[in-house]
């Protein structure tokens, strides 16, 4: 598992999105993560205070081509830059599926029903 | 993970003699036997005690739907629910799975249009997961994408 920064991640996406246009798949994961270790086993919680004080939040992304893993911790901060630059990435690869078939039966249907 | 523990027990058993095979999983693979030593049910089925019937993996057909109960479940768990996208260029195919590992919701698709929807969902998961499970940002269009066309005023007729 590589962890990369936020710009190498996404060039390293768009790499991956290339790179599997033939054939393969391009898995995305979005996690939630405290990045704290639940230490219960050992020690139990003896300063439950600390875990509730310091709740530093961090999204998990990570992706892989099923060979290949990438991944990338972000902070609140990065989430609006990582949210514009994703996109992006997606919709200039996601190009492969059909755009808009039978619209007009769907949107004629949809007409009637309201 | 799992297997890590099923190695474990078996490797337990069969050095302490103690572990019979009637308390592992017969098969290994789910496959239950009960009293009698007749497999009960397939693959598919597992244990479902009355508490986890959601525990089915589901797809949804309504991108509505789906987006409310996603949106419900990483509320009610925004630690443990995760955000699952995969795409096949070769296919043309999109799955989009949303699950705190108790529940699972599905959505599967072929069209381009469901690229829209699924981003205004990212755009959702990302500022729940920034701001915490309440926040709820509006959607957020680039200027690109809203800039509206200048409208042509006519200069007059042309003749």
């Amino acid at each position: 598992m590589v962890l990369l920064e936020l710009d190498p991640f996404l060039n390293e996406l768009t790499k991956l999105y290339e790179n599997t246009k033939k054939s393969g798949t391009v898995w995305v994961t979005l996690k939630r993560s405290t990045l704290q270790r639940q230490k219960k086993r050992k020690k139990p919680e003896e300063t439950p205070a600390q875990a509730a004080e310091a709740p530093e939040f961090r999204c998990l992304v990570r992706a892989t081509d099923g060979k290949k893993k990438i991944s990338c911790s972000l902070t609140a901060k990065d989430h609006q830059r990582f949210q514009t630059s994703y996109a992006t990435v997606l919709k200039a690869h996601m190009d492969s599926l059909k755009k808009k078939e039978k619209n007009k039966k769907s949107s004629a249907a949809k007409a009637q029903a309201s | 993970m799992k297997g890590g523990r099923k190695l474990r027990v078996q490797k337990s058993g069969l050095l302490l003699g103690l572990m019979s095979s009637t308390h592992v999983e017969s098969g290994g693979r789910g496959m239950r036997s009960n009293a009698i030593g007749e497999t009960t049910g397939t693959r598919r089925t597992r244990r479902i005690s009355g508490a986890s019937s959601q525990a089915a993996m589901v797809y949804i057909e309504n991108w509505d739907d789906f987006q409310a109960r996603s949106s419900a479940l990483f509320r009610s768990d925004p630690v443990a629910t995760r955000y699952v996208m995969k795409y096949r260029h070769c296919d043309g195919k999109l799955v989009l799975k949303v699950t705190d590992d108790k529940v699972c919701l599905k959505f599967k698709t072929d069209q381009a249009q469901d690229i829209r929807k699924m981003e205004k969902l990212n755009n959702t998961f990302f500022s729940m997961m920034a701001r915490g499970p309440d926040a709820e940002v509006p959607e957020d269009l680039p200027k690109e994408l809203v800039a509206p066309p200048p409208s042509k005023k006519g200069r007059g007729r042309r003749q």
